[in-house]
């Protein structure tokens, strides 16, 4: 999926957060967006995704066609997937449950007999526990548990523009090989799948190399460059300028 | 699995021994249970369009695990814990009608456990009142009693939770919580950012919280068909 956001400014009661940014994602590309804490890059994948209460102008086109006019399981029906930073948990709801209402509101609907080998072959790739499928969504679950599950729905759901937040954040070393690997080949056999992912990191893009690195800061993108740009905030922070700009740009 | 359909005015019930029951009331009634002396049972229980009243005595060591469904109906309980025995109590309401509904747990004796787990759900317009009076008395030394109740408001219904706790021991632990409000933003923007849409994730939602701390062995599809199966909006 292409993902083009033009001009986009964002605030929450009358304080600015995201200013006059601008962001083109293509069909396959991967892009990471690094920023110190508060900068907005949270937001922005909220805003990506429909949530209410943000007053927004400037404009979110996915496949060149405006949804900033879209509810958010519209978007959602488009194609577009956030994977939560600290997703929720619902008692009363079993996990299998959930991942099959989603699948039924899609044109790939799979029949209850398909649908339970799809979810029991990608629980097994993603290493989880099959009883987890039973209990209650993401109840009882540790961090990293509750982040395979997420990348559970990506495999069940099949998105064409995915959002990463923080997905390392509560993730172990292994499970963070197993969650991208997963996502890897998904992206493989998926080529025009492209991905936002927001982190503070770069151990992440050690397993899902990114195509371009955008350096943000209060509310803006400040450079864009490729893996050398994350390795160089890595080692430098987020105060110093990259002066080596690689030769993939933002526009 | 014992199963009872109970469509008289009153009905008595002793359990002498362990045992499940399946109980389902579709008419106003007066019901009777007795709990005898180390007896455990579990029970799961379904009401529908009923004003019921029950009593529920639970004599020494026995033990109850009761998960309630009641629909547009109100209820009277009155449960009494004799030395040592515990009781589970997990109750569901969901009413499109007033609901007017007192729950009181007495504490006679020592060592005695409760837990208390309601949630209701205000369909409509209409009232939802939940009084809860819990009462340990002076010689229930080392007991327990826990409520927890919580109203989703669907509509802008009027709704009510009057915990009260009366406590006539200091070597005892209670406690109460109470919530009215409607689904969390949190939980409905998820689901939708997942593709469902408002009433999908009402539905949804109003099932995860009619369900919400039960612990069906048994009985769980009949709950589940029952809350699909009725138009409550």
């Amino acid at each position: 999926m292409k993902l083009e956001i033009k001009n986009l400014n964002v605030f929450v009661k009358d304080k600015e957060i995201l200013k006059n940014f601008n962001l083109k994602i293509l069909p396959g590309e991967i892009h990471a967006l690094m920023g110190p804490n508060g900068t907005g890059k949270s937001t922005l994948s909220k805003v990506i995704m429909g949530y209410p209460d943000y007053q927004i102008t400037g404009d979110i086109k996915a496949n060149d066609k405006s949804i900033l006019n879209l509810e958010i399981d519209e978007r959602s029906k488009l194609g577009i997937f956030l994977v939560y930073q600290s997703p929720i948990a619902i008692d009363g709801l079993t996990n299998s449950e959930v991942i099959k209402a989603c699948l039924d509101t899609r044109e790939n609907k799979k029949g209850l007999y398909e649908f339970i080998l799809n979810l029991e072959a990608n629980v097994s790739n993603l290493e989880m526990n099959k009883e987890m499928l039973h209990r209650g969504f993401n109840v009882g679950f540790s961090g990293g548990e509750r982040k395979k599950n997420e990348i559970l729905q990506v495999l069940m759901l099949k998105p064409k523009f995915i959002i990463l937040d923080e997905l390392d954040s509560g993730l172990d070393v292994d499970s963070l090989k197993i969650v991208c690997d997963n996502l890897n080949n998904y992206l493989q056999e998926n080529p025009d799948v492209s991905v936002l992912i927001i982190t503070h990191y770069t151990r992440i893009l050690d397993y899902i190399k990114p195509t371009h690195v955008h350096k943000m800061k209060d509310g803006t993108i400040l450079e864009t460059g490729d893996f050398n740009l994350a390795k160089f905030i890595e080692k430098n922070g987020y105060n110093q300028s990259f002066d080596i700009v690689g030769e993939v740009s933002n526009e | 699995m014992n199963k009872i359909l109970i469509d008289t005015n009153q009905y008595n019930l002793v359990i002498t021994k362990n045992a499940s029951y399946s109980l389902e009331i579709i008419k106003d009634t007066n019901l009777y249970i007795k709990v005898l002396e180390d007896v455990e049972v579990d029970m799961t229980c379904l009401i529908q369009n009923s004003h019921v009243k029950i009593c529920i005595d639970l004599l020494t060591n026995a033990s109850l695990l009761v998960n309630q469904l009641a629909l547009n109906s109100s209820l009277d309980l009155d449960f009494t814990l004799k030395k040592n025995s515990n009781l589970e109590y997990i109750a569901s309401l969901i009413t499109n009608i007033d609901s007017i509904n007192k729950i009181n747990i007495t504490h006679e004796n020592e060592f005695s456990n409760s837990k208390l787990v309601v949630n209701g759900v205000n369909v409509l317009n209409n009232k939802l009142y939940i009084t809860i009076n819990g009462t340990i008395l002076k010689k229930s030394i080392s007991s327990n009693l826990e409520e927890n109740s919580q109203i989703i408001n669907l509509k802008d219904g009027d709704s009510k939770i009057i915990p009260n706790l009366f406590i006539n021991n200091h070597d005892v632990i209670a406690n109460h919580s109470a919530f009215i409000g409607n689904f969390k933003d949190e939980d409905c923007y998820y689901l939708r950012s997942r593709g469902l849409n408002k009433d999908q994730v009402d539905n949804l939602l109003l099932k995860a919280t009619l369900l919400n701390g039960m612990k069906l062995k048994y009985d769980k599809t009949k709950f589940i068909y029952v809350i699909k199966n009725n138009k409550w909006r």
